[in-house]
């Protein structure tokens, strides 16, 4: 079965830049969120393999939906996508239980990479 | 000599700022030991180098204030409100000079004829004591030597991004297996990003330390990690020495614009490689453009400057222009460890100041006042600076009697800025935008504070000239909040690249807040605008094609939106397609260019063509106005 992904981010852009690199790479995308809060309620309905978060969104930040998510599904694995100058942001999501980051602008290869690694975590 | 001019300059300055800031302290603590000390300190130090430029009147003066530091170190003079006007008066005198404006000598001569009887009615006048010379900092490393510890070295990969983050991804790592005991440089130090390529971790030993380090050697972006051999430890005190040195911004600035070429010139051999399919060239350009974008961000930390720098200024200013005015008011700075480009920060002492000006003089009312509206009799004024995505929120608010909305509507329509028509679609925050025009001042009489005729409008330009953006909120009898929102560089911002009709256009991503694709029948129109429903929101569309005047507009299916917030509302900015994001140089328009409403400036994209920026603001108040 393939490997399901939950994408949150709130620019549609960016979702399917995302969606894109991990579909060709035979991931299943099995929902996308635009909110923090999106992605806690798509997190308890799906309960997928990966999500992908965006640090920045209205309402909801993607830090207190990790917060969120954990808190409900400790095991949940989790990859920030942050922009350039965001590393406190990071770190405090990192803090939070998130396993690893990516950062804007990236290369398709490096995504693949933090993405295997987080799933490869127990 | 001139060289040392600049120098001496510069420096006169910054000793000048922490002098009057140390003046500001003792005046609310007058046995602030610390802000003593450092008065003494900087009026020695001004005086050393102004004796060595031969400024034979800073030196003097200087000296004079020097001495009565001294007396009050040692208990021998008391400070007093005279004595600190006295001083804030002597520290004026110096700015001035340093600056070459012309103060009159008597009045330094009775200056100093003050101060002379200030020390003799001391009784003991002292020689000035030697103060220590600032040595060079050492920072001992601590030695290890507990045997169940062990270390870790990482070294991390030429390309990590966010090397702070990505060092807490192994240090958490450790914790999350409870055997992280510290690190080398110190925790608080990785996370300030003040270490080269390689950290040491050290942890508690573990029979599953090989594990460990497999784990780590895992992670994305670190090169490698090994267990670093007992005796590889040195006993011996290792010293590590800080040292800055002061470049001219001239040489920065140039570095930089060089660094700006460099990114465009990047950006043409990456579609040149792209297009030739030759992996190798691209392979070696990709990590010849990560070096790109390493020099480009050291560049951009090194011109980054905390707000302080500026903020620091004022509590001067507003302490002396309230005690003019009669006016109580308290002062509070915030967020002064934020940090700007030295250009945007320096092109915001001018506007700041005039919107402080704005609130003791305007908005904070008078004691009797305030006491009659039964508000404290002190007035607050805050200025604030917050980061927020992609910038710097800079917020000058205070308490004080608000804007007062009929005197502006009925100056707007004296001015002929709006007619009666157009004041029946304006909100409460669009009537408060009016006083941006210039030309615009609600205070009847010229005074000496405010001026007349630049006001909140000069303040507007100076933002508009950086890609900032001015919002006003106000509330009668409760204060007025000016927000301004600032692109944390000036240079190199990040853009969504858009095409319409044929044409390429470049949306600064700062505005953006998502993008849509729609069909052509997901286009309505309402009262003769077009609108889409957006989760149940009604949002205006502006068509970029029609504000342009694009030539080819084509009909198409399908459209692709730009979801754009402007003071609050939102807009769907219409265009045919989105090409791609990208990081894009801002060029000023110039001449005859400069002029068009709804651009921001030129960039040349990497395929060498040369494409306008949109003014995201600018371009809704033109489709506003239809």
């Amino acid at each position: 079965m393939a490997t399901r992904v939950l994408i949150v981010d709130d620019a549609i852009f960016m979702r399917r830049m995302i969606a894109d690199i991990l579909k060709k790479e035979g991931f299943e995308i099995c929902g996308e969120a635009g909110t923090g809060s999106q992605a806690v309620q798509m997190y308890r309905e799906l309960q997928p393999d990966l999500v992908t978060m965006d640090i920045i969104m209205p309402d909801m930040s993607g830090i207190d939906a990790v917060r969120e998510i954990i808190k409900e599904f400790p095991n949940a694995k989790i990859l920030m996508v942050s922009a350039m100058g965001q590393q406190s942001l990071v770190v405090e999501a990192i803090q939070a239980g998130a396993k690893d980051f990516v950062v804007k602008p990236f290369q398709p290869s490096r995504v693949l990479e933090s993405v295997n690694r987080v799933l490869n975590l127990k | 000599m001139t060289n040392y001019e600049e120098l001496f300059i510069s420096e006169a300055e910054e000793y000048l700022e922490q002098v009057s800031d140390s003046i500001l302290k003792l005046e609310k603590d007058m046995n602030d030991i610390e802000a003593i000390n450092s008065i003494f300190r900087g009026m020695h130090t001004i005086k050393g180098m102004a004796a060595s430029m031969g400024y034979s009147s800073i030196t003097k003066i200087s000296h004079s204030i020097e001495d009565v530091m001294d007396l009050i170190r040692n208990e021998k003079l008391q400070v007093s409100t005279e004595l600190i006007d006295l001083l804030l008066k002597g520290t004026d005198y110096i700015q001035s000079l340093v600056h070459k404006k012309d103060v009159d000598e008597n009045i330094i001569k009775s200056f100093l004829k003050v101060i002379e009887s200030i020390k003799t009615g001391s009784e003991i006048v002292k020689e000035t004591k030697k103060i220590e010379e600032v040595k060079t900092k050492k920072i001992p490393i601590e030695k290890v030597s507990l045997s169940s510890e062990k270390a870790i070295k990482i070294i991390f990969s030429e390309d990590v991004v966010l090397k702070s983050a990505r060092a807490f991804v192994v240090i958490k790592n450790l914790q999350d297996r409870n055997i992280f005991i510290k690190s080398d440089p110190d925790f608080d130090s990785i996370m300030k990003e003040n270490f080269k390529d390689e950290i040491t971790l050290y942890i508690k030993d573990t029979t599953e330390i090989e594990k460990v380090i497999d784990e780590i050697k895992g992670i994305p972006e670190i090169k490698d990690a090994f267990l670093v051999k007992e005796e590889a430890k040195s006993d011996q005190e290792i010293v590590v020495e800080k040292k800055d040195i002061k470049v001219s911004l001239e040489r920065l600035d140039n570095l930089q614009n060089y660094a700006s070429e460099l990114v465009i010139a990047r950006g043409r051999l990456q579609q040149i490689a792209y297009s030739l399919q030759n992996e190798e060239l691209i392979n070696s350009l990709n990590s010849t453009s990560k070096i790109i974008s390493n020099i480009q961000d050291e560049i951009m930390k090194i011109r980054m400057v905390p707000v302080g720098q500026v903020f620091d200024r004022y509590p001067r200013y507003i302490r002396d222009l309230s005690n003019r005015l009669k006016k109580k008011v308290n002062f509070i700075i915030k967020g002064r460890d934020i940090e700007l480009d030295r250009a945007i920060l320096n092109s915001l002492a001018d506007p700041l100041l005039h919107l402080l000006k704005n609130a003791v003089d305007h908005g904070i009312e008078t004691q009797q006042e305030r006491i009659k509206n039964k508000k404290d009799e002190t007035g607050t004024i805050i200025l604030e600076a917050k980061r927020v995505k992609n910038g710097v929120l800079i917020t000058v608010s205070d308490d004080g009697k608000g804007l007062d909305k009929n005197k502006i509507i009925e100056k707007a329509l004296s001015l002929n800025l709006i007619d009666e028509e157009k004041l029946q679609h304006l909100n409460e925050n669009d009537i408060y935008s009016l006083i941006m025009n210039e030309g615009f001042s609600t205070k009847e009489e010229v005074n000496d504070i405010s001026g007349r005729g630049v006001g909140v409008g000069a303040v507007y330009n100076v933002l508009k000239q950086i890609g900032g953006t001015l919002e006003i909120s106000s509330q009668k009898d409760k204060g007025t909040v000016f927000t301004l929102k600032l692109p944390l560089t000036l240079a190199i911002i990040k853009t969504l690249i858009v095409e319409v009709s044929g044409e390429v256009y470049i949306i600064p991503l700062t505005h953006i807040v998502e993008t849509i694709d729609i069909n052509k029948n997901e286009i309505f129109t309402v009262m003769q605008k077009e609108v889409f429903v957006l989760r149940d929101q009604i949002i205006p569309l502006i068509r970029l094609s029609k504000i342009f005047k694009c030539e080819k507009v084509e009909d198409r299916d399908k459209y692709s939106i730009v979801l754009v917030e402007v003071e609050d509302s939102l807009y769907g900015i219409l265009v045919d397609n989105f090409l791609e994001q990208s990081e894009v140089v801002v060029k000023p328009l110039k001449g005859i260019l400069s002029g068009i409403h709804g651009l921001a400036g030129v960039s040349i994209l990497n395929n060498g063509m040369p494409s306008f920026i949109v003014d995201v603001p600018g371009v809704v108040s033109m489709a506003k106005e239809g």
